[in-house]
């Protein structure tokens, strides 16, 4: 998944966003493994391979050749796009039209509150939902037949890797034991703890210490710092959407700080990370029980 | 030397339309352009994105509570704030052309970020975030300093993209037509988790 890979100065979400919306809807995500485990549904994986070069494009955009691979005697020749490229702007909405279009053909409807939800209703009452954001793909549903079936539809519309029983969604490990549905994002947090030298870190107990309150910073904004405590507030918003809602009030509260921070906001965000040096075993169950 | 009467008689005066500009500016009616076939319809996202709210904001009218998230999102109840009014830059949001980085870059807009929230600002710290794959922007030049094999490794990984390219017939030779400007590209290295390594072609505006 290229749109929402973070770290990029070249898709900045900002102008981007306007156009569609990179942010994965992690609550319809969350939601809907939830509901996975409560129904006990069966989960497939997908993988659309190389999905914005489907994209089409309705303007007329020209390229540079490539560094490195000019054509000999041709250099002053440019490409002429036919089709979406990666980090082009256009690329996600390109390969979203086309995507419905696919969607529709196979019998889903895309759900009107999240864009990457596609819902499929059998006469008999069986339900297929789809998740897929860009080329990230997974299909559910209570009939494994049916859900094999549409699998088989979308693969014959797209070139996939298939993978099997899903394991992995957006970054999240997805793994399945009996009924429950267990999700964690181990890996991601170990990087993020060693990108800021935290994974031997001494542990805290809780994600902010006990009544912190954050002081405004006055000064002038430190442009090295600003840098870093954004990615660092980026990366625990990325956990914190993902499997740890825990410290979702410290990083919220945290995350107000973003235009200027200070040494001290700085030291409080490593405590958070702290807390998750701490925790880093906790993974988030939906354990499938009514009540 | 003679001068004509009249700017003899009166002092002179600055020109009166440079002084509001910045006034004028912000209650410019802007035009957002429509794409017939824009799955949004003939709504921006914005628009419909302010519907749904208003939508939520009413339906919580019933309840005993006050509605959350109406309050921060309405910037006249807000005005005590030392920050301007955000409704200016939700429709500059509009113009997808992307040549207007000057607002978007900067501490004002990044103020401005902080102080709406909501999904544009966790877009925009979600993007500063470590990347999860193990990403390595690297200049193309980058490469040529490594040592033989590797370059070769890294060649061919281009090579297999560029193959990619043409197989789904993603662009053609041509000559620029005049008028139009070619946009940058840049290559994107990986290495997958099995080790192989692959390449990606991202063309960019903004590079």
């Amino acid at each position: 998944m290229v749109v929402r890979k973070p770290g990029f100065s070249q898709i900045e979400g900002i102008d981007f966003d306007q156009i569609f919306s990179p942010v994965v809807q992690y609550e319809s995500v969350r939601l809907l493994l939830a509901a996975a485990a409560l129904e006990n549904w069966h989960i497939e994986g997908l993988d659309v391979k190389s999905a914005f070069l489907y994209g089409q494009l309705d303007e007329e955009i020209y390229m540079e050749q490539p560094e490195g691979f000019k054509i000999l005697g041709q250099e002053r020749k440019v490409l002429h796009l036919r089709r979406a490229i990666y980090g082009l702007k256009q690329a996600a909405l390109a390969w979203w039209k086309e995507l419905l279009t696919s969607m529709r053909k196979i019998g889903f409807e895309r759900s009107q509150s999240d864009a990457g939800i596609f819902i499929h209703k059998a006469k008999n009452g069986d339900i297929i939902v789809a998740m897929i954001y860009v080329d990230d793909s997974s299909f559910m549903g209570n009939n494994a037949t049916l859900v094999k079936e549409k699998k088989k539809a979308f693969m014959g519309i797209w070139e996939c890797h298939d993978l099997g029983e899903l394991k992995e969604f957006l970054g999240i490990t997805i793994r399945r034991s009996g009924r429950k549905i267990i999700l964690d994002q181990k890996v991601y947090l170990a990087k993020v703890l060693d990108r800021f030298s935290m994974t031997n870190a001494v542990t805290a107990n809780t994600p902010l210490p006990h009544r912190y309150t954050p002081v405004a910073h006055t000064g002038n904004p430190d442009p090295t710092l600003q840098t870093q405590y954004q990615a660092i507030i980026g990366s625990l918003l990325y956990l914190m959407l993902g499997t740890r809602p825990d410290i979702a009030f410290a990083v919220i509260k945290l995350s107000q700080f973003s235009a200027n921070p200070s040494k001290e906001h700085y030291e409080r965000a490593k405590y958070i990370c702290r807390y998750l040096a701490g925790t880093k075993d906790y993974t988030m169950v939906f354990d499938g029980n009514t009540c | 030397m003679e001068h004509p009467s009249q700017t003899q008689g009166n002092p002179p005066v600055p020109p009166p339309q440079w002084h509001d500009d910045t006034q004028r500016r912000g209650t410019r009616q802007r035009m957002v352009k429509s794409h017939p076939d824009s799955v949004y319809g003939d709504r921006t996202p914005v628009d419909l994105q302010k519907d749904n709210l208003c939508r939520r904001a009413g339906n919580q009218l019933g309840s005993s509570r006050a509605p959350p998230k109406q309050p921060t999102r309405n910037p006249i109840s807000r005005s005590s704030r030392a920050l301007p009014p955000p409704h200016q830059t939700t429709t500059d949001a509009n113009d997808d052309t992307g040549e207007d980085p000057v607002d978007t870059s900067g501490q004002a807009h990044l103020n401005r970020l902080v102080w709406e929230g909501g999904v544009e600002f966790l877009a925009f710290l979600l993007n500063k975030a470590v990347p999860t794959a193990s990403d390595q922007p690297v200049f193309y030049k980058d490469i040529a300093r490594l040592p033989s094999q590797l370059r070769e490794q890294w060649k061919k990984a281009c090579q297999e993209e560029l193959e990619a390219l043409h197989k789904r017939k993603v662009f053609e030779l041509a000559d620029l037509p005049t008028g139009h400007k070619a946009i940058k590209n840049c290559w994107v290295f990986t290495t997958k988790s099995d080790g192989r390594k692959k390449a990606r072609l991202l063309s960019d505006r903004r590079h």
